[in-house]
C-alpha cells in the first residue's frame, strides 16, 4: 500500500544527533525496505534522515497521504524483532540498550526492555528435590501405558494420572504438598 | 552462604546440586541433560531439559494453564526454531527453581525469568540461556558411572 513516503519536519529532538546517527545507519538496511519515492535527503543528511525516520509522511497509492508518527520506532522494532526471530537476542538487546540511551522513552524500547530484562538468581532455604531415578526407571518402564496422561510420580511411585492436569493438581493438593510430587506428561 | 564448590578466593561457586540425569525418558521425548524444577512457587517438579545452547527458556502454554502458574504476559511475540520446527510464541515472566536433592546444598530460586510461551509445543521445558542460565553458574559432574552425575548451580555473583 505504501507507495512513497516523503519527510516532513521532524519534532525537533534534542537528542544527540552523532549517536542517533549511529543508530540509524544500522537502520538505513531496513528503510530500503520501503519506497521512498519523494524522499530527497539534504546533503547534509543525517538531520533530513532521522527527522525522515521519526515522523513520516507516507503517500498511499490513491494519493491520500497520511503522516507516519514514530517511523523510526516502526523500524526499530523491525530490527529488533528480526535479531530476535533469528536467535541473536544478544545483539537485540545490545542495539536496545543503545537506542535508550538516546531516547529512553521510545516505543520500541518500553516495549521490548521487560523482555530482555535479566532475571535474579537466588539460593532458596532448602534442598525441596529428590533423586529423579525411581521415576525415571518408572517412566522407562511404564511410560508408553500412559501415553497421553499426566503422571504424578513420587520416589518412583505412581499416586495418581489423569488426561487433565487440572483435575489431577487438583486432586493432589487435596491430599496435601504438591511439592514432593513429580508431575509428567506422557506423551502420546 | 555456604557453598558445594568454592572459587579460587574460597568463595560458594555452587550452592546446590541435583542428580544428573542423561538420557530422561518420558514417553517419545528424550532429555540428553535433565533436571527437576520447580514452575511457579507451588507447583509439583517437572523435568526439564537443560540446553546450554538454546537461546530461549521455551514452556508448554498448556502446561502453564493447566498447573494454574503464574506467569507474565510480557506481549512479545517472538520466533523460535528448534528441532520440532519453527513455532511462534509470547514472553513471559515467571519464576523457575532449580531444585537441589537434599544433602547437596539448597534450591536455586530465579525470579523474573523469561521464558517463551509456547501453544502447541510439541516437547519439554527447556531451561535455554537468554531469562534462565544466562544468570545460573552451571557445573557438570557426569560421573563414572550412569546416575553417579551432578549438576551444581548456584547464582552468578
Amino acid at each position: 500500500m505504501i507507495a512513497g513516503a516523503m519527510p516532513r519536519p521532524g519534532p525537533g529532538s534534542e537528542l544527540d544527533m552523532g549517536r542517533l546517527l549511529e543508530v540509524v545507519r544500522e537502520l538505513v538496511p531496513l528503510l530500503g525496505g520501503i519506497d521512498r519515492r519523494g524522499h530527497e535527503p539534504s546533503p547534509r543528511s543525517g538531520t533530513a534522515r532521522i527527522r525522515a525516520a521519526y515522523d513520516m509522511r507516507i503517500r498511499l497509492h490513491d494519493g491520500t497521504e497520511v503522516a507516519l508518527s514514530g517511523a523510526a520506532d516502526l523500524l526499530a522494532e523491525r530490527h529488533v524483532k528480526q535479531l530476535v526471530d533469528r536467535g541473536r537476542v544478544n545483539e537485540a538487546r545490545r542495539f536496545l540498550r543503545v537506542l535508550e540511551e538516546q531516547d529512553p522513552h521510545m516505543g520500541v524500547v518500553e516495549r521490548w526492555k521487560p523482555a530482555f530484562e535479566r532475571p535474579a538468581a537466588a539460593p532458596s532455604g532448602n534442598a525441596t528435590g529428590q533423586d529423579p531415578r525411581p521415576d525415571a526407571s518408572w517412566l522407562r518402564q511404564n511410560g508408553s501405558t500412559y501415553a497421553g496422561y499426566w503422571v504424578a510420580l513420587s520416589n518412583g511411585v505412581l499416586l495418581d494420572c489423569d488426561s487433565d492436569a487440572r483435575a489431577l493438581a487438583r486432586r493432589l493438593s487435596e491430599r496435601g504438598s504438591l511439592r514432593p510430587v513429580a508431575l509428567f506428561r506422557v506423551p502420546s | 552462604m555456604t557453598g558445594l564448590l568454592h572459587d579460587a578466593h574460597g568463595g560458594p561457586w555452587a550452592t546446590g546440586g541435583a542428580r544428573l540425569l542423561a538420557d530422561f525418558t518420558v514417553g517419545s521425548h528424550v532429555l540428553p541433560l535433565a533436571v527437576y524444577c520447580r514452575l511457579g512457587g507451588k507447583a509439583p517438579m517437572h523435568a526439564a531439559l537443560v540446553d546450554t545452547g538454546a537461546t530461549w527458556t521455551v514452556v508448554p502454554r498448556d502446561l502453564i494453564e493447566e498447573l494454574e502458574v503464574p506467569v507474565d504476559d510480557l506481549q512479545m511475540k517472538v520466533r523460535i526454531e528448534s528441532r520440532f520446527g519453527s513455532h511462534s510464541g509470547t514472553v513471559v515472566g515467571l519464576h523457575v527453581t532449580l531444585l537441589a536433592e537434599p544433602g547437596r546444598g539448597v534450591d536455586l530460586d530465579v525470579t523474573g525469568a523469561r521464558a517463551v510461551m509456547v501453544e502447541g509445543w510439541p516437547g519439554p521445558t527447556v531451561l535455554g540461556f537468554h531469562g534462565v542460565l544466562e544468570i545460573v553458574r552451571l557445573g557438570i559432574d557426569p560421573g563414572a558411572r550412569d546416575g553417579d552425575g551432578v549438576l551444581y548451580f548456584g547464582p552468578v555473583e
